[in-house]
């Protein structure tokens, strides 16, 4: 093991982890791995991917795509994200076309996929969709997967927008001080622009904002949502 | 190899883009025009806060490298009616760096509009405005640079944006030596760069008028607290005949303001409080008006070092601020 994880340029920690399907490696890492084993990298993602393709049974988030008909070893890969964490795998020189993918999440998850070319065409992939519809091909093909999990701690669940809790934050009624600069910033436009014009779509617009920022950010907000909703 | 962050000659700066590595270059016009083509993005900008201290070079650049990966890099330009793209062309994973000539379309666009686009705060948003020569303000034209094309923008904005590999986030943050003194609450019924009446402790008065009776010292700046964040908006000019006070950020409806307390030694204070919040930076930036003010040149604000310029984003626009962009696992 610790050979291989030298020959890999990574620690046998990783390694051990990746091994007992703990691990979350980037597409780079896996291929290492396979050029260490001299095995191609779809001999290791058969088997990943099998793990990371069950349907909604809480075997663990992932998000599998290939390339149809595809043998080279760039023809199939598989991003495992942990929980708030950000997977990517960078593919050089792959084309767009003819990539498909499919995720599966466990219960409570969502996910975002955000496919870059070399140009940077930005793309949101939502549970499955066919990479054809990113429209061209790339120098590069990036993709990113972020999972975000729907409960940041047990028991706390980010409300949707009607909940009045909500409204209570951005009226003053709860005090809020948070730490990060752009929740100060966008709290503090929100608050002011929700007392200058409160009708609903003025408030459904800043409070879906607000709600936006804590689903993207609710992994390292803990507090203050704990603060607001706990 | 540490990443570049330093003043650097011409030839040093040339060398170091051509390596591809990506860059933020701040500099005289004449010398960005000398540069090669590369992963950059620049502005004029003349003043620096460099290892020896505060300084202005006309021959030297500020090169800032990035750590981001060339291939996942993209440089466009951004009008004034199309500025809000850059929220949604941002990487998921990654920031973004403006740089906007000061006085242009797209500055006074981005300053008034851009806490209402949407999505603004989920994307690490950081950068400046370019400027000119002191004395030569009104005569020059401040620019922004697309390093890959060679595009020159005067009345654009230019951004980079970086996507980070997973397990690297990016923060943008700012240090703010002003408070708000104990003083008055100014709000102002109307937005924007200029004002002309504005309620003082809810008495309407005239602003100019207010602070020439209350002999404001307008090299103080409005401080505004957001939320826990000191937020500053700089004077420009009062002009008692018109009654017109100019600022170079524009002012909000809704937000209370004061007038920030004196301070005695910018250059302490700045390094007082780098120290304090323990700056791990791979960019910042620090204004003009704090150069002047505070008479910065020889001086150091701790070890943090970058351009002087004409106005600093971190989100949106900022005044007499210190602005960073670090770049952590996470």
């Amino acid at each position: 093991m610790n050979e291989l994880a030298r020959r890999c340029g990574i620690s046998s920690g990783v390694l051990s982890l990746i091994e007992r399907g703990r691990g979350n490696p980037s597409f780079e890492t896996m291929q290492r791995i396979a050029d260490a084993l001299g095995v191609p990298l779809t001999a290791l993602l058969d088997s990943e991917g099998l793990e990371a393709s069950g349907q909604g049974n809480g075997a663990g988030a992932g998000v599998a795509f290939q390339k149809a008909g595809g043998s080279s070893p760039l023809a199939a890969g598989l991003l495992r994200p942990t929980v708030g964490s950000l997977s990517q795998a960078a593919l050089p020189n792959a084309s767009l076309e003819g990539w498909r993918g499919s995720m599966t999440l466990r219960q409570g998850q969502e996910a975002v996929i955000q496919v870059n070319t070399g140009a940077l065409e930005l793309v949101l992939w939502d549970r499955t969709a066919d990479l054809q519809s990113a429209a061209g091909a790339g120098r590069s093909l990036a993709i990113n997967v972020q999972v975000h999990a729907s409960s940041p701690m047990p028991g706390l669940e980010l409300p949707p927008i009607t909940d009045r809790r909500w409204i209570d934050l951005v009226t003053g009624v709860v005090p809020f001080r948070p730490s990060a600069l752009a929740c100060q910033i966008l709290f503090t436009h929100a608050t002011r622009c929700i007392k200058d014009d409160p009708s609903s779509p003025n408030v459904d617009r800043w409070v879906g904002e607000l709600r936006a920022y804590f689903e993207q950010y609710e992994t390292v907000a803990v507090t203050e949502l704990s603060e607001i909703f706990g | 190899m540490t990443p570049t962050n330093a003043l650097c000659s011409v030839d040093e700066a040339s060398a170091r883009i051509a390596s591809g590595a990506v860059f933020v270059v701040a500099g005289d016009a004449s010398v960005l025009r000398r540069l090669p083509r590369g992963n950059w993005v620049g502005g004029t900008i003349r003043y620096f806060m460099a290892d020896e201290g505060g300084c202005q070079s006309a021959e030297r650049v500020f090169l800032t490298e990035l750590p981001v990966d060339p291939a996942l890099v993209r440089i466009r330009s951004y009008g004034e009616r199309d500025l809000s793209e850059i929220v949604t062309d941002a990487p998921s994973n990654g920031f973004s760096f403006v740089v906007v000539p000061a006085g242009s379309p797209a500055h006074f666009a981005y300053a008034q509009r851009a806490p209402y686009y949407p999505g603004l705060f989920r994307r690490p948003i950081v950068g400046w405005i370019s400027g000119v020569e002191l004395s030569q303000l009104g005569s020059d034209a401040p620019l922004a640079v697309d390093g890959r094309t060679g595009s020159v923008e005067t009345d654009r904005a230019v951004v980079l944006h970086g996507a980070l590999p997973a397990g690297r986030v990016a923060h943008v943050g700012m240090i703010n030596i002003f408070g708000g003194d104990d003083g008055d609450a100014i709000t102002f019924a109307v937005e924007g760069f200029t004002a002309t009446d504005c309620l003082v402790n809810g008495e309407p008065h005239n602003f100019a008028r207010y602070l020439v009776d209350c002999r404001v010292d307008t090299r103080l700046p409005l401080v505004a607290d957001y939320a826990g964040a000191q937020v500053n908006t700089s004077f420009q000019s009062v002009d008692l005949e018109k009654g017109v006070v100019t600022f170079y950020a524009p002012v909000f409806r809704g937000i209370e303001y004061r007038i920030a307390a004196p301070l005695s030694d910018y250059a302490g204070a700045f390094s007082r409080a780098v120290e304090q919040a323990g700056i791990e930076s791979v960019f910042a930036c620090n204004c003009i008006l704090n150069y002047q003010y505070g008479e910065l040149e020889g001086k150091k604000t701790g070890h943090v070092t970058g351009p002087i310029t004409f106005g600093e984003i971190a989100y949106q626009l900022l005044n007499q601020t210190l602005v960073y962009l670090s770049i952590a696992d996470g």
